[in-house]
């Protein structure tokens, strides 16, 4: 099992280097500058692929996204969306569309913010104006739980199923790359990479936490039925 | 012997019993403590559980996580002071002996409730946090040993709503929490740690005793150990929490205790058996006295008997064999004391001699005839004394009188045949045949006035005048036998020879033969052995035809 699971492996990465050196052969063949390319394989300690993970590209001197104004509503006792990723100077309004009150609050350096007790639409607009990781929380609901990446580019990826992000049209010579997950242990993972000699590929190992956050009850009778 | 048997299987049976007693003690210890040891290990699992739930209480705070997040912001001493109070009001809500620690994620002490200088506190070992950020829940438990100190630490994340930090719960494994222990369970409970006792229910002295144990203790297994001489049974039982065996609980019940509802038991078996056979031996003494006894009084009335003494009686008890033969003892004791008496009021009576003879041979009328002598003998002027005396004064003379004539006849084998008036008539030769009656008849008469001269002098000291006696004594064939009626006879002699020694007797009064003493011609004829006679030459006699010779005896 092991052995097949290491085969696959190998035969996956052979065919992501024969996607490179394809790449690389097409880079080269259309001639084209100031358009690479960073390609990531997000994967957890044990090798097993992970999605969700968000991965963004800073590059100096780019043109700063507009902000945008969204949503992060609070139904059945949840978060939705979980994970936001939002430019810098975004607006973000936190209606409420359960039919009991909610208290969001975030203790989070980049945004500390704190919204007591309401039920309908959000009593006030935040806006994030810095980059960063901002968790939220309810007061008075243990599990709910979400997050709201700030960045400061327009270059932004999730890692699909197999674990693959690509982030694409990267003008310039150098990006500092950022990835992170909802359970990552830490601050996000960064790094430098080099634009100039074509696509990057990379394989980026998280330390993730196990999925500890107790479930949502399922009704509103909880254990008496 | 029965008692020895009772003994014997009372002891066999309070052997059997009390091995039984202690088997059936180490068995319920035994299985008490497997129950025990089960529920122990669920009610410590449940009090770590629920010492993981206090701390899940905390980390889900928003308050405590505010609290936290504004230290995050700015770490000045107000904020590290406030976080700690945090703490302590939250160890002061869980109501039971614990401390807290918040330890951030670089694992970094920032409060205790314990302590106001973070700095002071021992470093904690980092394991319990490698074991808890591997953990599905993020959470761990672990023993902390901080010198004679054992605690048991639960971690959990403080949760923000992403873990932001570490919160550490102890709860002290004390003298206190054995003792609840010991309360649940009934059983001794002793916190180790690190080889060392840390907490215990036990006195010191027993500790002291106990940890003096704890290298050969067995891991998980039964255990006996003597604590300042108490026997104990037991066993080890993991302690809930701790991953790398560092605490073992050990419980531990007193076997002496245990068994001593069978050591009372074994006393009271003890005690009744005891009072059994001390019961059985009086019970059996008395019985064997009850059946002893009349055979005793029996043997020693057989006794008496045989001595003589007829009027002995033996009680008679009971109406068993015993109770009858006492009976029957006592009708043939009535029996011989009767024919006894009789045979006394015959010999007074009559002679010893006749009343053997009477009593020996067949009481019947009849004579037979016997070659014998008589000897008769009366007091002279007896008659007009006796009407000078008062007749109790005469018979007490009188009596005095034939006493000692009786025994001088009887000292040399006559029979005294019967008393008439003061004279006094006796036989020699009958009833019992003897040839030297005639002898005998003159060594009675000499003997008869031998005793006189005795009797005289104790008379003549009275101022009475003495007793002169003339004897007559004659020797022939004589009829002797049982005389009477068929109702009432007695045994006496008749013959010519009766009347001629009476006669005789008259003859002593003759001044001329200054003799007392006078016998016939036949008993000179008869005598075997010389003696002093002189002849008195023929004389005749009332109702004798012709004259006979006597002779009078010197």
């Amino acid at each position: 099992m092991a052995t097949t699971s290491s085969n696959s492996r190998c035969a996956l990465l052979f065919d992501t280097r024969l996607r490179a050196v394809a790449a690389i052969l097409a880079a080269g063949l259309l001639g084209g500058a100031g358009a690479a390319e960073v390609r990531l394989d997000v994967r957890d300690e044990k090798g097993v692929p992970v999605a969700d993970a968000i991965v963004w590209a800073e590059i100096p001197g780019s043109k700063r996204p507009a902000p945008r104004d969204v949503e992060v509503v609070q139904k059945q006792r949840l978060f939705l969306p979980p994970v936001t990723v939002i430019p810098v100077g975004s607006t973000v309004r936190f209606p409420n569309r359960d039919d009991v009150q909610h208290h969001v609050y975030s203790f989070s350096k980049a945004k500390k913010f704190d919204l007591p007790l309401y039920i309908g639409e959000s009593p006030g607009e935040i806006v994030f104006d810095r980059p960063g990781i901002v968790t939220l929380g309810c007061n008075i609901h243990d599990w709910m739980a979400a997050h709201i990446v700030v960045v400061d580019t327009p270059f932004v990826a999730t890692s699909n199923d197999s674990g693959a992000a690509v982030l694409r049209s990267l003008a310039g010579s150098q990006a500092i790359v950022r990835v992170w997950h909802p359970r990552l242990r830490g601050e996000p993972i960064e790094w430098v990479a080099d634009l100039v000699r074509g696509p990057v590929e990379r394989t980026v190992t998280l330390k993730l936490r196990p999925d500890f956050r107790r479930t949502p009850p399922d009704s509103e009778g909880g254990t008496y039925r | 012997m029965i008692l020895l048997l009772l003994a014997g299987t009372q002891a066999v049976t309070y052997f059997l019993v009390s091995r039984v007693a202690e088997r059936a003690a180490r068995e319920r210890i035994s299985e008490d403590l497997h129950d025990a040891a089960g529920t122990f290990e669920i009610l410590l699992k449940t009090e770590a559980e629920n010492f993981s739930r206090f701390v899940e209480l905390l980390t889900s705070d928003y308050a405590f996580a505010s609290t936290f997040a504004q230290l995050e912001e700015a770490d000045t001493a107000v904020a590290r002071a406030t976080l700690r109070s945090a703490l302590q009001n939250f160890r002061d809500r869980i109501g039971r002996p614990a401390f807290l620690r918040l330890v951030s994620l670089d694992r970094e002490l920032l409060a205790d409730t314990e302590a106001s200088d973070v700095a002071a506190v021992p470093a904690m070992n980092p394991a319990i946090f490698d074991a808890a950020e591997e953990s599905p829940g993020l959470e761990a438990a672990a023993i902390e040993i901080v010198g004679d100190r054992m605690g048991l630490l639960v971690v959990h994340p403080l949760l923000a709503p992403d873990p932001a930090a570490w919160v550490v719960v102890g709860f002290p494994l004390d003298d206190r929490l054995a003792a609840e222990f010991r309360r649940l369970s009934g059983f001794e409970v002793s916190f180790l740690g690190g080889g060392r006792v840390m907490a215990s229910t036990f006195d010191s002295e027993r500790q002291r005793d106990l940890a003096a144990a704890l290298p050969t203790l067995p891991d998980g297994e039964f255990v006996k150990m003597v604590l300042v001489g108490e026997t104990f049974l037991g066993r080890t039982i993991p302690m809930p929490g701790d991953a790398r065996g560092e605490a073992t609980i050990l419980v531990l019940r007193s076997l002496d205790r245990e068994l001593a509802p069978f050591h009372q038991l074994e006393r009271i078996i003890l005690g009744i058996t005891v009072v059994a056979l001390l019961l059985a031996a009086v019970v059996g003494f008395f019985v064997a006295r009850s059946l002893a006894r009349p055979a005793v009084r029996l043997v020693e009335g057989v006794q008496k008997i045989e001595r003589g003494d007829f009027r002995t009686r033996v009680p008679v008890e009971t109406r068993d064999e015993l109770g009858r033969l006492a009976g029957a003892f006592n009708q043939m004791a009535a029996g011989l004391q009767e024919r006894d008496k009789v045979r006394d009021i015959l010999g007074k009576v009559v002679s010893p001699e006749v009343a053997r003879e009477l009593m020996t041979s067949a009481t019947e009328l009849g004579g037979e005839l016997h070659n014998a002598s008589i000897l008769f003998t009366d007091l002279r002027g007896f008659t007009p004394f006796s009407e000078s005396q008062n007749p109790q004064d005469l018979v007490t003379q009188l009596n005095a009188y034939f006493t000692e004539i009786t025994e001088a006849i009887e000292s040399c084998g006559g029979v005294v045949d019967k008393y008439i008036g003061d004279a006094v008539m006796a036989v020699f030769g009958a009833p019992v045949k003897v040839t030297d009656h005639a002898d005998r008849a003159l060594d009675a008469a000499r003997a008869i006035l031998a005793a006189e001269v005795g009797l005289n002098l104790g008379r003549a000291a009275a101022g009475l005048p003495p007793f002169q006696t003339g004897i007559g004594i004659s020797t022939g064939v004589i009829v002797a036998g049982n005389i009477g009626s068929a109702t009432r006879h007695n045994y006496t002699v008749i013959g010519n020879e009766v009347n001629l020694a009476s006669r005789l007797e008259s003859l002593t009064k003759t001044l001329e033969f200054h003799t007392r003493i006078i016998c016939s011609d036949a008993t000179r004829a008869a005598l075997q052995r010389p003696h002093s006679l002189r002849d008195l030459g023929e004389t005749s006699v009332r109702g004798k035809a012709g004259t006979i010779r006597i002779w009078a005896v010197e």
